[in-house]
């Protein structure tokens, strides 16, 4: 992060409540800014089911109340703003939409991308800040003419998968204080900090459906879309069926718990057809991708896909990287190549552009290629 | 700081905060024991139970302590479950402490009818009456709506209620020390009243319950409270409530003239150079220095961090426990769209506020609406 000391500045600190954003907030105290706290009221659990016992998530009561014990800490305000119809629509109808037509969505990213860097950002300017700043573990480098986006420095937390999606001018006005810590180094600041979150657990689920159950989640919260979810056969690569589901919703290429289907050697999804209802299943084998389709790109670098090189793409959170040629489609669709067979390349997920640490760019991916 | 947001809480008066720390730190004594400790602890609640019976023209034994306004509602609301006559008609802008109570207790099977209100935000004392059942126990209505200030015609209702065996009950939780409030003028049955509204403490409400009325209570134990209210007095809390109530009624004219005038000052500021801003309800007949303002443009909870930033303090309608501001269901129900509501702010003058400050108020709210054009 920069750490020139421009205490005239100040910064809107996003507050979940956690440790993260917690010594975010530190960090951004430590380097001379003005600092305000916001926790986004983006769900209300009731909503969605799955957390009526355990309040530990994001937007509850008992959260919402540790960031302001936080701030309160640290002699910043911290305000709850509502942005819960904006979530509603664009993230969780889209999450929704995604999974009944046999996507896989990505709605962090595309609660960065609208929420955070969107409607947050508007309001940051309203309330007169700056500058805002996450617990995203993933740096800015402001050495260059324009910023650059890079990887978090903590290989087993970079968060930057999730940020391809955000508007390239919001680079800027953007500050990353945990992009050069560990997490370990975070709790122990954290701990020396006398946060009241240090030794919180690490939370993986996405926050509205805190019990990890997609299925659960879409039967609640849109019954009758998911009760009308297209019901159809298990085939295998030749056509042949074998056997029955009873709608495509919540199924992801990959997938191999809860098919139902013995076979000699495990079964995966390899390919979902909304329109005929059809999951064709495989071996693992069977659902390595050479290659993928990928649309609603976002030049994050602002250079041209054709001049992309040395390129790595990330086709999922946590997937080490694979090096990669894209070919520019027309419809400002990007074919890429793989250098090596990758398993279950999963339309809906995003497909994120590196060179080296810099993300150049991202977007969906929406078919994966077999072989031709 | 400056401090407008009076209809959430007040600051406590000086001279209750100092009666507070003083029987704190030297009367402990339980109120029911024999002895001389718990002698003067009952003695000071003895003292308050007057003291806000005054304030209210009722007689001390038709006062019973509780928690909170809250609690004073809950007690009375509760009473309808299993009743004989259990239907229980209420208005569309009643305080959570209220509707949320009655939502839960029609889950139970209790029978409620809500009445609708106009875009002044009063209830029409017809359609309340045009309600009744045969199985109708209980009227319950808002004295001073809490978010838009509107008084509702209790004396109205009451008299067209006598001659029946239908209860009424009114939350007057925003009310002391700023209209009169007489239980007798009013003719209610019950009616509801919280410390921390009139620079008492919080912690600490009153019910008023006619004479001879009988009620279960919410809490069991010990029988304090003629058995309606069980547990340990807050002694402290008691007697500052009382203090803070007889502070009050003696200060109520001036009181009175006082909030009209900030509320007449920041209206015309605000007329003046933001013409498109509309009052909700009618702040010269409504609730002395409440207003309830639809803004131009920016929406009310960058209103309030703005104005928080820079040093003063409003709210929204109705600001929820993790303290977000969603849209209010009173709001909608005068007749406000989705964005206007979420544009609506409150301000709620005190009796320490000047002129000079609710102009500095009006001058900045006027700045952070032509900054987020």
């Amino acid at each position: 992060m920069s750490m020139t000391k421009t205490t005239d500045q100040t910064v809107l600190v996003a507050m979940s409540g956690g440790v993260d954003s917690s010594t975010a907030l530190h960090k951004i105290l430590e380097a001379g800014y003005q600092a305000i706290g916001v926790t986004m009221k983006l769900w209300e659990y009731r909503d969605s089911g799955g957390n009526l016992v355990a309040d530990s998530n994001c937007c509850s009561i008992s959260s919402i109340n540790n960031a302001r014990l936080v701030c309160e800490q640290f002699g910043v305000p911290h305000y709850t703003l509502d942005h819960q119809p904006a979530f509603r629509r664009s993230v969780v109808n889209n999450f929704v939409d995604e999974y009944l037509a046999g996507r896989t969505p990505n709605p962090c990213v595309r609660c960065n991308t609208f929420l955070k860097w969107g409607s947050l950002l508007e309001q940051a300017r309203e309330m007169g800040a700056d500058l805002i700043a996450t617990g995203h573990y993933a740096r800015i480098d402001n050495t260059a003419d324009t910023p650059r986006l890079l990887k978090g420095r903590d290989p087993l937390k970079d968060q930057s998968y999730f940020l391809w999606g955000i508007d390239r001018a919001t680079l800027a006005r953007t500050i990353f204080p945990l992009g050069d810590l560990t997490k370990t180094a975070v709790r122990t600041i954290a701990g020396e900090q006398n946060l009241p979150n240090a030794d919180e657990p690490e939370s993986q689920e996405i926050c509205f459906i805190p019990d990890n159950d997609y299925r659960r989640f879409l039967n609640d919260y849109a019954p009758e879309r998911s009760a009308g979810s297209k019901a159809g056969n298990f085939i295998d690569e030749n056509g042949k069926i074998l056997g029955t589901h009873r709608g495509i919703a919540g199924f992801t290429v990959g997938q191999r718990r809860g098919l139902g289907i013995a076979g000699p050697e495990p079964y995966y999804v390899r390919r979902i057809n909304p329109a005929t209802g059809d999951i064709t299943l495989a071996t693992r084998a069977g659902v390595t991708f050479r290659s993928c389709r990928v649309g609603e790109l976002n030049l994050l670098a602002g250079e041209a896909p054709h001049s992309w090189r040395e390129l790595t793409v990330q086709i999922r959170y946590n997937h080490p990287g694979v090096a990669a040629i894209v070919i520019p489609e027309k419809n400002s669709s990007l074919r890429i190549e793989f250098a090596e067979p990758q398993f279950a390349v999963a339309p809906g997920q995003s497909a994120v552009f590196y060179r080296g640490d810099q993300v150049l760019g991202g977007g969906i991916i929406t078919e994966g290629i077999v072989d031709e | 700081m400056l401090y407008f947001d009076h209809s959430a809480t007040t600051p406590l008066h000086p001279q209750v905060a100092e009666l507070i720390h003083d029987i704190n730190t030297s009367y402990f004594g339980n109120p029911s024991s024999i002895h001389r400790y718990g002698q003067k602890s009952r003695a000071l609640i003895e003292k308050a139970r007057r003291q806000v019976a005054n304030l209210i023209g009722c007689r001390a034994g038709e006062i019973i302590f509780t928690s909170g306004g809250t609690e004073a509602n809950n007690l009375i609301l509760w009473n309808q479950l299993g009743a004989d006559r259990p239907h229980v008609i209420t208005t569309a802008i009643e305080h959570p402490a209220v509707s949320a109570t009655l939502a839960r207790l029609h889950k139970s099977g209790v029978p409620i009818t809500t009445v609708k209100v106009d875009k002044q935000g009063i209830v029409d004392a017809d359609a309340v009456i045009s309600a009744i059942r045969p199985d109708t126990g209980l009227v319950t209505v808002i004295l001073a709506s809490n978010e838009i200030g509107t008084i509702q015609p209790l004396a109205e209702i009451a008299t067209r209620l006598r001659n029946t065996n239908i209860r009424l009950h009114c939350d007057a939780v925003q009310v002391p020390g700023k209209i009169p409030l007489d239980v007798g003028q009013l003719g209610v049955d019950f009616l509801t009243i919280s410390g921390h509204k009139f620079y008492g403490p919080k912690g600490v409400g009153a019910l008023y319950r006619k004479q001879g009325i009988f009620l279960h209570p919410l809490i069991y134990g010990g029988g304090q409270e003629q058995q309606l209210r069980s547990g340990t007095e807050n002694v402290s809390g008691i007697a500052g409530m009382g203090l803070a109530a007889e502070l009050a009624r003696r200060q109520l004219p001036e009181t009175t003239r006082h909030l009209r005038e900030l509320a007449d000052v920041f209206c015309q500021a605000i007329c003046e150079h933001l013409p498109d801003a509309r009052v909700n309800g009618d702040p010269a007949s409504g609730l002395p220095g409440l207003v309830s303002l639809v803004l131009p443009q920016v929406t009310s909870d960058i209103a309030v961090v703005s104005l928080d930033l820079a040093g003063m303090a409003i709210s929204n309608g109705s600001a929820c426990s993790s303290g977000t501001v969603e849209p209010s269901p009173v709001l909608r129900e005068i007749g406000l769209s989705e964005a206007e509501n979420r544009r609506t702010i409150r301000a709620s003058f005190g009796v320490d506020n000047t002129a000079e400050e609710v102009e500095q108020l009006a001058t900045k709210l006027v700045d952070v609406v032509n900054h987020s054009k």
